[in-house]
């Protein structure tokens, strides 16, 4: 018989929706899980179980007293420890933010809450979300990598602490440690989940992640948190649609542009012929699977988002940075004082570059519902002094278009492997849809030693 | 749109304000983030998007 800890959120709502599992059991499985697993996994900053118990009490007679239940009533959700919490420590795992107590929730959170959902703890970052390797340990072999910055979230969701997780994305950080763990990580268009209330690496790049097990969950916790916030200047006014429905559905045999080019010679050949063989797999399943040719623009995307990624740190950290540099982890500290080499003239044309490549982009996009990359170059590489390489990711990240990650099978060293999916802008349900056929297609499901 | 500096040329001049901020040590211990930074300019100087394109910030 399954245990609590082991739903998805989809699981989790329904069972409490019918009365057949309480907010509170929900809760003590998954605290439970989190002792068993945690002094190996090193996944989480901060836990508060007696806060967790009472939020899940309080979901709990919010259902005996008949109150609406939210899309995720009595789910506990793990959070990056980016995310502002109201009362909480938000350290971003660093000594400049080791007491900050925000005053307010993040709005992602606040909306969360809003649905019913429980905070369960924070979890493990990169130093303020870059590359400076965390604690964490990969579960699928603690000599690799698991990736980052959104480690702890990762971790937490591949062992069943928890069904779903935030993350962020300014590079890499959502869709290579969801590959690296054998999860779903999804990252939105930019603009469609608000920032407010996250610690910010580089305002123009960052996007909140969503870390689940299910295409289906993504699409869930995406529905909670999408939305315009007008403390958010990035945030977008484009409407809401019902993800769950729009995933439904595009739910079909989708055109798939596969991009080799750059995703080829940058991969393993055993991640190549993976994705060749995934590929192939979705095509005799009905999907049109055609060879894309990247644009010239993309030549310089990766540059560009480093560029921009390491001015706009160091604007938020140079006053901190100023006094206090000793205590930033060596490559954050080397990313912030690059940052503050580079000239506005620089700057500013990253930026111009950065917008040509995304409506180029855009345009390779017509006539394909998704394109297909491997997730990432080779399985967590087997070294704790990096967090992997994220350059399938930056071009998405630097593009602002939604991408996901899916588990594609395992590696010969028993590592995960995963393809991911990038689409137009807002068109997150059809990259939900084609995502949830592909993941149906290829029917692979990932789970690490300690699930056993 | 060709910049007219090679990466040589825009090494030598990040290594030289780095060393202006910080100290040549410093300079020094940066090298490789330099070299990669020097790197990251030259592809984007030699890149044109468009007269009329304007930035990008909020995508």
């Amino acid at each position: 018989m399954s245990q609590p800890y082991e739903f998805s959120v989809a699981q989790s709502a329904e069972e409490i929706r019918q009365g057949r599992l309480s907010p509170v059991e929900l809760a003590e499985s998954l605290l439970s899980r989190i002792d068993d697993l945690e002094p190996d996994l090193r996944a989480w900053v901060t836990i508060d179980r007696e806060e967790v118990l009472s939020a899940a009490k309080d979901r709990e007679n919010d259902l005996q007293a008949g109150r609406p239940a939210g899309l995720i009533h009595g789910v506990p959700v793990g959070l990056k420890d980016i995310f502002y919490t109201d009362g909480m420590k938000t350290t971003a795992c660093s000594r400049i933010y080791a007491d900050f107590v925000p005053e307010y929730d993040a709005t992602c959170v606040a909306k969360i809450k809003a649905s019913g959902g429980i905070v369960l703890g924070k979890a493990v970052t990169t130093e303020f979300a870059t590359s400076d390797p965390s604690p964490t340990r990969n579960p699928w072999n603690a000599a690799h990598t698991p990736g980052g910055s959104s480690s702890g979230s990762s971790v937490a969701v591949a062992t069943q602490m928890c069904a779903a997780a935030l993350g962020s994305q300014t590079g890499g950080s959502t869709c290579r440690p969801a590959a690296y763990n054998g999860i779903v990580g999804l990252k939105a268009t930019y603009g469609r989940i608000s920032r407010y209330g996250v610690v910010p690496v580089s305002w123009s790049l960052d996007t909140v992640g969503i870390l689940v097990r299910t295409v289906e969950d993504a699409a869930t916790m995406l529905q909670v948190m999408a939305g315009h916030d007008p403390n958010d200047p990035g945030s977008s006014a484009q409407p809401v649609p019902d993800f769950l429905d729009e995933m439904r559905l595009a739910e079909r045999p989708p055109r798939i542009g596969l991009l080799s080019g750059f995703f080829q010679d940058h991969s393993t050949s055993e991640v190549w012929q993976h994705t060749q063989e995934a590929a192939q797999k979705l095509a005799g399943a009905g999907a049109t699977v055609e060879d894309v040719a990247l644009p010239a623009s993309f030549a310089s995307c990766h540059s560009c988002q480093r560029l921009v990624m390491n001015v706009e740190c160091a604007a938020f950290h140079q006053e901190f940075f100023q006094h206090r540099a000793d205590e930033y982890g060596p490559r954050i500290r080397s990313g912030i004082e690059m940052g503050m080499l580079v000239s506005g003239v620089d700057y500013l044309k990253a930026q111009r570059l950065r917008r040509a490549f995304r409506e180029d982009m855009t345009r390779m996009l017509d006539g394909y519902d998704v394109v297909l990359t491997p997730a990432t170059p080779a399985p967590a590489p087997r070294d704790l002094n990096t967090t992997g390489d994220a350059a399938f990711q930056s071009p998405w990240t630097s593009s602002g278009l939604p991408t996901i990650v899916i588990p594609s099978g395992l590696s010969q060293d028993g590592l995960p492997l995963g393809i991911q999916l990038a689409a137009a802008s807002w068109q997150e349900g059809r990259l939900l849809g084609a995502a949830q056929w592909a993941q149906k297609v290829l029917g692979v499901n990932l789970s690490p030693p300690q699930n056993a | 749109m060709v910049s007219e500096n090679t990466k040589d040329e825009i090494l030598q001049e990040l290594t030289e304000k780095a060393a202006a901020l910080w100290g040549q040590d410093r300079a020094q211990a940066l090298a490789a983030s330099l070299e990669q930074t020097a790197s990251h300019l030259w592809d984007i100087r030699n890149a044109d998007p468009g007269t009329d394109t304007e930035p990008g910030f909020y995508q």
